[in-house]
């Protein structure tokens, strides 16, 4: 037997969550508790994800798919797939609304192309949940702020040049590869991939002075 | 292929958009199992990319459609389990059928009291029986909570002192594949490391009453006033829930080895509070951790020891069940191993009751031995795959038998009861 002393321990997440409440007020809930009342088929905790969420989804799935039916039919597969699953939703690996945005805009792309064969890899898996890809926020968004970060992200689109903002909105609303973008801008390969990163870095940029504001 | 550190960065992007090839998306997910402050720009890039998209108020109807869907679904489930509590305690509200039940005829109605009738009969404390035990813990009434892997109605049963029964609905997604058990000031604790969650049971009811999300290979539940802490073998990480009064509790997860996947039968780890601190064993690395409990700070861990999947506290010792049929005595204070002694098979559970510590192996057996000799006092054999131990009043010992109910033994290791 030997004896060591860690030098560092990486605490992975520390948050606070509601437990065994005598009354639920769900508006106060955070999106890690509500899903944990998904558990326990919580529909009011249902109901309080979608009046945070569907908003947001709503306007993904119309712009990617211009059609409000089509629409309301994606948004609804993806609240019942997450009602029937919340398990495939596990908070260590990103936001709430991370998870959802990408179900959602992945089942709007995946209309989009029917019928069409890509070679770029889907985020969707095989049970079309999000691939395992860590990350660092772990912390729920709150809808306020998930709407000013989208306010401050979409003037700060309107800032970059038309070839930058083209390029984003071909890659997010299109679902279109790399040698799809290059081709619609005729321009080499590896200037859609330059662009995509400037654009990022921009938008990143914006969002953390805006951070550092408040 | 290998990617440079400014590649990884560029890559982040065309992951993010979905746009990466299956080469490019291994990378960075491999990067970013390794790399933290590659994980914070890949989340500030999701966090910028949420951003795109405009918020649309989707059409009214939506949300109603949306809500009566979830209820029709949840009313079909139902056919297969008991009425599950849907809200917490306080506020109970009726089973989903009672909603989902058809009013247009009488016959329709009748129908559905019929069902509801027979749900009711399979309920009654007479016809629920234990035929399995994956794990056991003794409630604070000196009655048992039991827990049955698979997938049925009767996962979970309390069993009274009276040996009456009830089944406890824990509206769990998956088949259920128990690790642990517990109990304390009234609630029972119900490790589910197939479906990842702690279910929470109000003793006195029966009656589900939360389900926390927990680590990947859930194997160790210990609770100790207001604080509950859970061990995950796969994950290589233990969370500290605190209740902190006001309906609220804190999460503290503290990574104390790399994730590991894992069959769900090598799911086996061991953490206790004692002390104010957490002591929790990781078999994979043969180590044992000791954490603040306060702030999930590791303190310091002992390595070197086989494979530990058990631990208990005693005075001031620690006793360690190695896998491998060793059970050591550590003293936290001198950091040194005391004694050693070796144990016959493969014993996987230790659980201490007054001047002896039992063993239980899946071969079949249960163990005792002294705690202040390490001597082995005696063995028996169970009939049937003893998966866990706890123990009664009375100098009692409940034995979790998988597909055989629970064994109660004596401390003489004689079988006094089974209860099935």
């Amino acid at each position: 037997m030997t004896l060591a002393v860690p030098s560092a321990v990486p605490l992975v997440r520390a948050i606070r969550m509601p437990v065994m409440p005598a009354r639920v007020e769900y508006t106060a809930l955070s999106d890690v508790a509500l899903m944990s009342r998904l558990e326990v088929l919580d529909e009011g905790a249902f109901a309080e994800i979608y009046d945070r969420y569907a908003g947001l989804l709503y306007g993904v799935a119309l712009r990617v798919c211009s059609s409000s039916l089509k629409a309301e039919e994606i948004v609804q597969d993806t609240m019942m797939k997450l009602w029937h699953n919340p398990r495939g939703y596990d908070v260590s690996r990103g936001a709430l609304s991370t998870f959802l945005l990408t179900l959602t805009r992945n089942a709007s792309i995946d209309a989009l192309r029917r019928g069409r064969n890509h070679l770029t890899s889907s985020l969707t898996d095989d049970e079309g949940e999000a691939l395992p890809i860590p990350s660092a926020d772990s912390g729920p968004l709150e809808r306020a702020e998930l709407e000013a970060v989208s306010q401050r992200v979409r003037s700060a689109l309107l800032g970059l040049s038309d070839a930058h903002r083209r390029t984003v909105e071909l890659a997010y609303f299109r679902g279109a590869s790399r040698e799809e973008i290059a081709l619609e801008m005729a321009v080499p390969v590896g200037t859609v991939k330059s662009r995509l990163k400037y654009a990022l870095d921009k938008l990143r940029a914006t969002l953390g002075e805006w951070a550092g504001d408040v | 292929m290998n990617f440079s550190d400014t590649e990884l960065r560029e890559l982040l992007p065309l992951v993010a958009l979905g746009m990466a090839t299956p080469q490019e998306l291994r990378a960075v997910t491999a990067a970013l199992e390794v790399d933290a402050a590659l994980r914070m720009e890949y989340a500030a890039v999701q966090r910028a990319l949420n951003g795109v998209p405009q918020s649309l108020t989707p059409p009214p109807a939506l949300k109603a459609r949306l809500l009566e869907a979830i209820r029709h679904s949840e009313a079909a489930s139902l056919e297969a389990r008991a009425p599950s509590q849907h809200a917490p305690r306080a506020t109970p509200t009726p089973p989903a059928r009672a909603r989902g039940v058809p009013r247009r005829a009488l016959w329709g109605g009748l129908a559905a009291a019929g069902v509801i009738a027979l749900a009711l009969i399979a309920l009654l404390p007479r016809a629920v029986s234990v035929v399995g035990a994956s794990v056991v813990a003794t409630t604070g009434d000196g009655g048992l909570i039991v827990g049955n892997n698979g997938a049925s109605a009767t996962n979970a049963v309390l069993i009274r002192p009276n040996r009456s029964r009830t089944a406890v609905a824990l509206s769990a997604r998956l088949k259920c594949s128990f690790t642990d058990a517990a109990s304390s000031d009234g609630l029972s604790y119900l490790l589910d490391a197939g479906n990842e969650r702690l279910f929470i049971i109000d003793e006195p009811s029966g009656r589900l009453i939360d389900a926390w999300p927990v680590p990947a290979g859930a194997a160790s539940v210990a609770v100790q006033g207001d604080t509950v802490v859970v061990k995950g073998a796969i994950s290589g990480t233990l969370v500290v829930f605190d209740k902190t009064g006001a309906g609220e509790k804190t999460m503290l997860e503290t990574r104390i080895a790399p994730r590991k996947d894992m069959p769900m039968p090598e799911v086996m780890d061991q953490a206790v509070i004692a002390d104010n601190l957490i002591f929790a064993t990781h078999h994979v690395t043969g180590e044992v951790s000791v954490l603040d409990q306060a702030t999930g700070r590791e303190l310091r861990r002992f390595a070197n020891l086989g494979k530990p999947v058990a631990l208990a506290r005693v005075g001031t010792a620690l006793l360690v069940l190695d896998y491998a049929g060793r059970l050591l005595e550590l003293d936290p204070q001198s950091d040194t191993m005391q004694r050693e002694v070796a144990l016959i098979g493969n014993p996987d559970r230790l659980s201490i009751m007054g001047d002896l510590a039992f063993l239980s192996d899946r071969a079949g057996f249960v163990t005792a031995v002294r705690v202040d000799t390490l001597e082995v006092l005696g063995r028996t054999r169970v009939n049937g795959v003893p998966m866990d131990i706890s123990p009664m009043p009375g100098d009692h010992l409940a034995v979790a038998i998988s597909k055989g109910g629970v064994v109660v033994l004596d401390r003489n290791l004689k079988t006094l009861e089974t209860i099935n």
